[in-house]
């Protein structure tokens, strides 16, 4: 998939500045300066030479689907549905890193000492 | 509850998965084009037929779907689709392995017709171009470069051949069929560029030449020495390969016939038989495939001559008589007033007159003499005065008949 359009997810109606845009954002994310290198080869193709800009458009598969609509709601919990358990009150790992828990325990939630002392606080209250 | 957004959401998942599967059975395995194609499906499934096909294809048989993307004809279809279409076909030609010959001709084929067809819808092509770089580029580049796709294939398609031309490579035999066949693609569009077909021929023809650069050279290498010898049958043993890879192109049958006479002249005044019979041997099919074209294509009438006389260089080198005025015969035919021709063929017929009268039984010679009249007579309208129709007339005349 060597088309940029294509290959990145860039919409061919949008203008070199919106282009731009992505690309900077790609070019942020991008974890080597090989694939740098040719996020700045594709932005320069679709950015500074519009007759470039022309062909690779054409060359790109035009988007004939309809947009999608609204995914569903998430259903609301009501008050007679299950009681929560221990693994409803942790923090998903990426939560808990980003809290500061850089190490986080290699045990199972069962084992977990942080769990263990708040089960054992629910008992004594 | 199911909403018509899941509902949109499942036939996209679907068109999806159905993109998929026709890419694998279409590219043999190549890895997928961007899920945008899947519009592909997605328009073909707004008709009746595509809905089926569809239908048919999530429940594993394919085979309907691939048939809706090779239409027959590109008239009617809606730009988008035709748009798809081109670039899908564009995807796999590029991606199909080399010994998929027949299955990479085929892809070439339609996403040319398509890109011709698409450059007739100007209404959606300007749209296109005025959405994506509006007034970054003038009005007639804009205009040019959108509806240029099918030239820009054809100049991929010769790119990627020069490369292997010299080694008669599957690519490059790909692309001197598809170029050939160029016509047939056209036929699928209602009105294709103008100059399209014209440029195929010149791309085929630069091609060729690419082909045959190691023929040129070697034939410049013999021609070095002074006479024909080894090194002028390899060249031109070549030549023939070349043009049988190229599916017989008429200008390589030309080019052996101008190479292969002044050989042929040369070898026939030196009376180096055996070379000369090699010689013919090895340049047999081109000869005969240009003396079938000039047969029939008033057009090639100037090199009827030269065919003529080649095929009257192997009427003379061949071993039954019979063979040797068929072939002789032939060379009449592509050019009556061809002097050679017509001398070699009133000899043979002067010669057969003479052995019908001298094999005939004795009791039969009178039947033989009234046959052999015919041929010396014959060989008189062709060329006058020959000592063995002399000689046939005579032998004619004791047998009492007026010759």
């Amino acid at each position: 998939m060597s088309n940029p359009f294509e290959r990145y997810g860039l919409d061919p109606f949008d203008g070199p500045a919106a282009i731009t845009e992505r690309m900077r954002e790609l070019a942020e994310d991008a974890e080597s300066e090989e694939e740098r290198a040719e996020i700045r080869e594709a932005w320069e193709a679709l950015t500074l030479h519009p007759r470039r800009r022309l062909e690779l458009a054409l060359e790109a598969h035009p988007d004939s689907r309809p947009a999608l609509g609204r995914s569903p709601r998430p259903r609301r919990r009501g008050r007679s549905a299950d009681a929560l358990g221990l693994a409803d009150l942790t923090a998903l790992p990426s939560v808990a890193g980003a809290l500061g828990e850089r190490t986080l325990p290699d045990v199972s939630l069962d084992e977990d000492p942080v769990l263990i002392d708040v089960a054992k606080k629910g008992a004594r209250g | 509850m199911w909403r018509p957004d899941d509902q949109q959401l499942l036939e996209r998942l679907e068109e999806r998965t159905l993109m998929r599967a026709l890419w694998r059975r279409m590219s043999h395995g190549a890895p997928p084009p961007s899920e945008r194609a899947a519009g592909l499906v997605h328009l073909l499934r707004q008709t009746d037929e595509g809905a089926r096909a569809c239908e048919r294809a999530l429940d594993g048989e394919i085979e309907l779907l691939v048939t809706l993307v090779r239409p027959a004809s590109y008239v009617g279809l809606r730009p988008p689709l035709v748009h798809h279409l081109a670039l899908w076909h564009h995807a796999v030609a590029r991606t199909l392995p080399p010994h998929a010959r027949g299955e990479a001709e085929e892809a070439w084929l339609q996403a040319l017709g398509a890109w011709a067809a698409l450059a007739s819808e100007s209404a959606y092509l300007r749209g296109l171009a005025e959405a994506v770089v509006a007034d970054a580029l003038p009005a007639a580049e804009r205009d040019a470069v959108a509806v240029d796709g099918a030239r820009r294939l054809l100049a991929e398609l010769e790119e990627r051949a020069l490369e292997g031309a010299g080694a008669l490579d599957d690519v490059t035999a790909i692309s001197l069929s598809v170029f050939a066949r160029v016509p047939e693609a056209l036929a699928r569009v209602e009105a294709p560029p103008a100059t399209l077909a014209s440029e195929a021929v010149r791309r085929r023809r630069h091609l060729v030449d690419a082909t045959m650069r190691p023929v040129h050279e070697a034939l410049t290498e013999a021609q070095a020495r002074t006479e024909p010898g080894e090194a002028h049958l390899a060249a031109l043993a070549a030549a023939v390969r070349v043009w049988r890879f190229t599916a017989h192109d008429l200008e390589l049958e030309r080019f052996v016939v101008d190479q292969a006479t002044p050989m042929a002249w040369e070898l026939y005044g030196h009376k180096q038989w055996s070379m000369l019979r090699r010689l013919d041997a090895t340049i047999a099919p081109a000869v005969d495939a240009l003396a079938e074209r000039v047969g029939r294509d008033p057009d090639l009438f100037a090199y009827a001559s030269r065919v003529a006389q080649m095929l009257v260089f192997r009427a003379e080198l061949l071993t039954t008589l019979d063979t040797q005025l068929e072939t002789v015969e032939r060379a009449l035919v592509l050019c009556d007033t061809h002097r050679n021709g017509r001398l070699v063929c009133a000899d043979l017929l002067s010669e057969r007159a003479l052995r019908r009268i001298e094999t005939a039984p004795l009791w039969d010679r009178k039947r033989a003499a009234l046959e052999a009249r015919v041929d010396t007579r014959r060989a008189e309208s062709l060329f006058a005065g020959l000592a063995r129709t002399k000689r046939a007339k005579e032998a004619i005349a004791r047998e009492g008949v007026e010759p």
